[in-house]
């Protein structure tokens, strides 16, 4: 069983590869890379030649390309000792145009340029623009001098995987950050060093903290191994898509938090997020000076509510939770009263949703809670649990349908089936048949979606999700897309995809537990 | 009517045997082995026989014993893993050429066992029988196609308006009228038909057979009859090939079987067979056929022919002595087995111990799964912290 | 026989079906003593209501399905009026059990075969769960499993045919049932597994003692087990007698067409003997005798009156008015004359299949 199952598992993760190298090709190829600046503010504030500039850095930081400016070319001169301060400051300001470089200028614009395109890079010579006959340049005008190179998308691919994980290293950050090394604690100086809560911290490492105890679920928490899913360009500009939809959300959370400096105070940072940034300290304003003793000042603030992918788990949850207590007795009474009136208007229920857009009786739902006075958006600076309702219901409702549906038919043939009939003939009555012949078996192509369903709900539902404000995981893709947040499309595809693949191994595990026809082993034992 | 017989690939008559009949299909040492490496298993071994032009050969065996799988082994379906068939001489097994291909699959037809399962639901009859016709163009215009088709459901029994039905809407003797008018209008040499007749009610079952027959005596068609039942492939084949566990046993004209089976296992089939005579049946002897009375470790056992066409599988000391026997016109005598009652069956030699409650077990499984993924998570914790600090 | 007592008596049963808003008569007016001990076999074709006839002593007749008509006498006790669901599963299984015809489908596949033995032990003996192990071991015992007690947690699909229908046997068997109902138990085996399932049901039966009542359409197979046979033709009994008289001494045109189209009794290269024609609609009033239409012996007579039950022997009845003392006299087909000399001609009587005594 174990070695079919790390078998499943690594095709598995090859079909994962798969689908994110499909969607990496369509959006990195056939989409323009000029549409992610569509909603970039940032971008329409640059003119001219700064523009092209700003796009190139841009690009550079997400991947599409290899962007080196002249400066940068220079200055590795420098420091690699080939050339001299002097030369370098004689050499670094060209012309206008390239007739107007001055001769040291001139040499070395054509050595990057000679070099760089050897290499298969573009060489790009912005000529600077300046207003009338002045010598003023016109808003980001200056002259620019870059060479690029796009990234390969399998390298790209391949960056993407490997950076995927992140394993904590006490060499990971360069400068000098004093003796590097492990400090195992007790008491953990965040709770003030008198409570008890081990934990493990880093010197060198990224994150200060590495292991430690919250308040918070799941209580242990870890930062020796990160996830790194992509960055986001413009739904959550900066940000990693797995933290976009793992950090908590709403209004700050203030406690009580030791700084390390010793410092108490209110505070809704958490001090156990707190990541290396080198010269923090030093460029710091008087708030980092108070309260922080090393460049370890990165942190993230705590918030009330819960994270995108949070919210869409409590609803999907509770509404998987309901969708199969309300339709596992339905679809049983639906079987054994078939052709009755119970049967009936079950029928007409799952008709009515399957022919409806689900759009059309979610809306018919919201305007019945309305009525009936329950909130009908996710209010997250008030919350209440009468907020989940609505969704909960709207998400049950056609899950309760379609389980209704499948469970009736499984049913209906497994008391048609030949051993029921020979079960009665062997006079067992007809509860002892339903409960052990016919319900147990017809439960088992039903179990096989349990996974599915319970996982599923971490995808999200985009409609109902929309409808109700909710700010669940639903509507990052979509959002995504409107956006052309590529970063964010690639990110979240892997994520749906180790559901989906996750969801459907485990759905044949379990039914092979169920099930003792199927079996993953090899017909030796 | 065979004006669309181009330029054919295979030659219009099969080679000629010893004896001058036409040899039309021929297995030489046809191995067949189903799944892939370790898992592989041997379901027909060393399998050779011929079937001459205008017979019927008749593949008696019980299920599992091989016999499906070499009829569809000859249409192409089934690959042979060793040895090769051919078919007028030529091989058809293995890779052949496109042409070759199409004229095989034309002229070789096969008939099923289940009438409703082998026949498209959603088609109409006339679909169904004229879909071959449309796949090799064996037809003139579309008023040549519909005179062919109506000429031939009117062959098998049936009425022009019933080809606008669909199977459905016909009874099981009806839909193997179906079955034999989709194989017989593409005016084939060779049909295979595997059980035919088995899902049918008796009455049902002779009609089809008169059917059959008279197609053959027509056409001069040839069949490969496979069946589990002796008593009717008695009455209908001109020869018969038992088969046991994949290998044949023995290949005799069906009297010469029936008056001296040699190999056991023939012997225990025929006598299983049960007599529609209350009599005759009560005092029947059941023989009851145990592999284990052979000895094959030092002689290994081979398909001969013990004299006048009459091939038995054995060693070298058996086929002596079904030789003597048969020139002596007598029966070997029944070897009984030891345990002559229960079939023999493997049993597992690893039992997977006390089972106890299968939800118990689940929920220990269940446990021991969730540690082991925690442990897992706690080892990889441990080792990356290891590879933080060097 | 009259030394017997009758365990069942079927008087002048009818069953209706209602399918689709139209009424099909199944069985029309059978009357049939079983008695303790011995095996009848039903033979007819697909329709004939072989079937429903079994089920409705079984309580096992289908949603839409009713008696019309009749009584069925079991143990003092008129089956046809029951009921209730209860009072029925209190009688099948440990009364009156089943074996139906496809070993692969008659057990429950993700049940362990110890428990569905012990399941059926445990609803009709009143006794602990290890005694009814131990009772299900002694019974996989008698049904011939090697290994009981190995096999006990197996599932079916660890079992080959012929393994689980023995095991099908054993859980009708468990509760020693008084009739043992089988329909066509052997019809999806092999001919030798088929062979030793019917000595199985056979040896059992001296050894327990119920009777049989055996469905089939193999008059090979009613040779074997029955000791008298009931021939089924459109919800009638046509003929009903000793297997021997039913062999040798056919009276009903029906009864000779099905012994007509036996194979063994052909001629090689000749045309088989086939029924013509199909059987009746049972959705529409049969006026006379229903196999008149396909009967070449058929008279005037059949087609407007349906014939009584004509007795020939104590034991033989027939349903023809052929036997009416005002019939002109006709002689069955002369292909079935002698038919025990001819099975011995074409079988040989060698072939190491018949060893005279």
């Amino acid at each position: 069983m174990t070695k079919y199952l790390v078998s499943r598992v690594l095709r598995g993760l090859l079909s994962v590869i798969i689908v994110v190298g499909v969607v990496m090709v369509l959006i990195y190829s056939c989409l323009d890379r000029n549409l992610i600046f569509a909603n970039d503010p940032v971008f329409s504030k640059h003119k001219s030649n700064a523009q092209e500039v700003y796009k190139m850095q841009q690009w550079e930081y997400y991947g599409y390309v290899d962007y080196v400016p002249y400066a940068d070319f220079m200055q590795q001169l420098v420091s690699s000792g080939e050339i001299t301060q002097p030369e370098f400051d004689a050499a670094i300001k060209f012309g206008n145009r390239a007739q107007q470089d001055s001769p040291a200028a001139a040499e070395y614009v054509r050595r990057f340029s000679e070099g760089y395109e050897a290499e298969g890079y573009t060489v790009v010579r912005l000529e600077g623009k300046t207003r009338g006959n002045t010598n003023k340049y016109l808003d980001g005008g200056e002259p620019r001098l870059y060479a690029y190179r796009d990234v390969p998308l399998l390298s790209r691919l391949w960056n993407y995987l490997t950076g995927l994980i992140r394993v904590d290293n006490i060499h990971a950050v360069q400068g000098d950050v004093g003796k590097r090394g492990l400090t195992f604690t007790l008491y953990d100086p965040a709770y003030g060093g008198e409570k008890f809560s081990p934990a493990i911290m880093g010197n060198g490492t990224v994150h200060k903290y590495l292991l430690y105890f919250d308040d918070r679920f799941p209580y242990l928490h870890q930062n020796l191994v990160t996830i790194s899913l992509g960055k986001s360009y413009s739904v959550n500009k900066g940000i990693d898509v797995y933290h976009t939809m793992t950090d908590s959300q709403g209004a700050r959370d203030m406690t009580m938090i030791t700084y390390p400096s010793g410092n108490v105070e209110m505070s809704a940072d958490d001090i156990h997020t707190a990541v290396y940034v080198a010269g923090s300290l030093a460029e710091g304003d008087a708030v980092v000076k108070r309260n922080f003793v090393d460049d370890y000042t990165s942190v993230t603030t705590r918030k009330m509510g819960l994270s995108k992918l949070g919210y869409s788990f409590v609803i999907g949850i509770i509404s998987v939770l309901l969708a199969y207590a309300l339709a596992i007795p339905l679809g049983i009474l639906m079987a054994l009263k078939k052709d009755k009136l119970p049967d009936k208007l079950g029928t007409v229920y799952i008709v009515f949703v399957m022919a409806v857009p689900s759009l059309a009786y979610i809306f018919l739902f919201k305007a019945i809670g309305e009525h009936l006075g329950l909130p009908t958006t996710f209010d997250m600076e008030s919350p209440t649990w009468l907020m989940y309702v609505l969704p909960v219901i709207s998400l049950a409702l056609p899950s309760v349908a379609n389980l209704m549906k499948w469970l009736r038919r499984y049913m209906i043939d497994q008391m048609n089936a030949d051993y029921v009939k020979f079960a009665r003939a062997g006079g067992l009555s007809e509860s002892g048949i339903f409960r052990s012949h016919v319900l147990k078996n017809a439960i088992i192509p039903i179990v096989h979606g349990i996974p599915a369903s319970v996982l599923g709900v971490l995808v999200g539902a985009i409609i109902t999700e929309r409808v109700y404000v909710v700010p669940g995981a639903g509507n990052l893709l979509t959002r995504a897309i409107n956006f052309y947040d590529n970063g964010v499309i690639v990110g979240v595809t892997l994520f749906y995809a180790v559901v989906s693949v996750v969801s459907v191994i485990l759905g044949d595990v379990l039914m092979s537990i169920m099930d003792p026809r199927i079996s993953f082993t090899s017909k030796e034992g | 009517m065979k004006t669309e017989k181009k330029t054919s690939v295979l030659p219009e008559r099969g080679p000629v045997d010893e004896k001058g009949r036409e040899i039309l299909l021929s297995l030489k040492n046809v191995d067949i082995r189903f799944g892939k490496g370790n898992s592989s298993a041997k379901v027909v071994k060393n399998v050779s026989f011929d079937i001459y032009r205008g017979e019927t050969f008749s593949l008696v065996g019980e299920s599992g014993s091989g016999k499906t799988t070499i009829g569809r082994a000859i249409i192409r379906v089934n690959p042979c893993s060793a040895g090769e068939i051919q078919y007028k001489g030529v091989r058809i097994s293995g890779k052949i050429n496109q042409a070759l291909e199409r004229q095989v699959i034309r002229n070789i037809q096969m008939v099923f066992q289940d009438p409703s399962a082998s026949l498209n639901e959603r088609a109409t009859v006339d679909y169904i029988v004229s879909e071959g016709l449309h796949n090799f163009h064996l037809y003139k215009d579309e008023a040549d196609r519909v005179r062919k088709v109506e000429h031939i459901i009117e062959e098998v029994g049936l009425l022009p308006e019933h080809l606008t039905r669909y199977p459905h809407e016909f009874s099981g003797g009806q839909r193997q009228r179906i079955g034999l008018a989709r194989a017989m209008v593409m005016e084939p040499e060779l049909v295979i038909a595997d059980e035919p007749i088995s899902a049918l009610d008796v009455s049902i079952r002779a009609q089809v057979l008169n059917l059959m027959k008279k197609f053959q005596q027509e056409r001069g068609l040839t069949y490969l009859f496979i069946a589990h039942d002796l008593s009717i492939v008695r009455f209908i084949s001109d020869r018969i090939g038992v088969i046991y566990k994949g290998n044949i046993v023995e290949i005799a004209e069906a009297e010469e079987l029936f008056d001296f089976p040699m190999h056991p296992y023939t012997r225990s089939l025929i006598s299983a067979v049960p007599i529609p005579d209350p009599v005759l049946e009560r005092d029947k002897v059941l023989l009851t056929y145990d592999p284990a009375i052979h000895d094959y470790t030092a002689d290994q056992p081979r398909l001969e022919d013990i004299g006048g066409g009459h091939f038995v599988f054995g060693n070298e000391q058996e086929l002596a002595q079904y030789r003597t026997l048969r020139a002596k016109g007598e029966l070997p005598q029944w070897r009984s087995a030891e345990s002559a009652d229960a079939e023999n069956e493997e049993i597992p030699a690893k039992r997977t111990g006390r089972p106890g409650r299968r939800g118990w077990r689940m929920l220990r499984r269940a446990l021991l799964a969730l540690a082991g993924i925690l442990g897992v998570c706690v080892g990889l914790f441990l080792i990356f912290l290891l590879l933080a600090v060097i | 026989m009259e030394d017997r007592n009758v365990i069942l008596s079927v008087k002048d049963l009818y069953v209706k079906f209602r399918v689709r808003g139209r009424e099909l008569t199944a069985i029309r007016g059978i009357s049939l003593d079983l008695y303790e001990h011995e095996s009848v076999a039903i033979v007819g074709e697909s329709g004939s209501g072989k079937s429903v006839f079994t089920k409705t002593f079984a309580g096992m007749l289908e949603r839409n399905g009713y008696l019309a008509g009749g009584s069925i006498e079991f143990e003092g006790k008129d089956l046809t009026k029951i009921r209730r669901a209860k009072e029925w599963s209190q009688i099948r299984g440990s009364k009156i059990a089943t074996v139906f015809q496809d070993p692969m489908t008659s057990l429950n596949p993700i049940l362990t075969i110890g428990k569905q033995i012990t399941s059926v032990i445990l609803r009709h003996q009143n006794c602990s769960e290890g005694e009814a192990r131990v009772r299900a071991l002694a019974m996989m015992k008698k049904v011939g499993i090697p290994h009981a007690e190995a096999r006990f947690d197996d599932y079916p699909f660890q079992y080959s045919g012929g393994m689980r229908q023995r095991i099908v046997i054993a859980i009708a068997l468990s509760c020693q049932p008084k009739i043992l109902i089988c329909d066509e138990p052997t019809t999806a085996l092999d001919v030798t597994i088929q062979a030793q399932i019917l000595k199985l049901i056979k040896d059992l039966q001296k050894e327990f003692g119920y009777s049989i009542v055996f469905i089939t359409h193999d008059l090979g197979v009613v040779a074997n087990i029955a000791d008298r046979v009931a021939v089924l033709y459109a919800g009638q009994i046509v003929e009903l007698g000793t297997t021997e008289e039913l062999f040798y001494d056919p009276r009903h045109p029906y009864t000779w067409a099905l012994l007509s189209s036996l194979p063994q009794l052909a001629q090689r290269n000749a045309k088989l003997y086939s029924i013509a024609g199909t059987p009746p609609s049972l959705y529409s009033e049969i006026t006379g005798d229903a196999f008149a239409p396909r009967n070449p012996y058929a008279l005037k007579i059949d087609t407007l009156k349906e014939p009584p039950m004509f007795q020939i022997t104590p034991t033989h009845f027939a349903r023809t008015w052929l036997l009416d003392p005002r019939a002109p006299r006709v002689e069955k087909p002369e292909g079935i004359q002698n038919i025990h000399e001819k099975m011995m001609n074409s079988l040989h009587v060698s072939g190491g299949q018949v060893r005279e005594n």
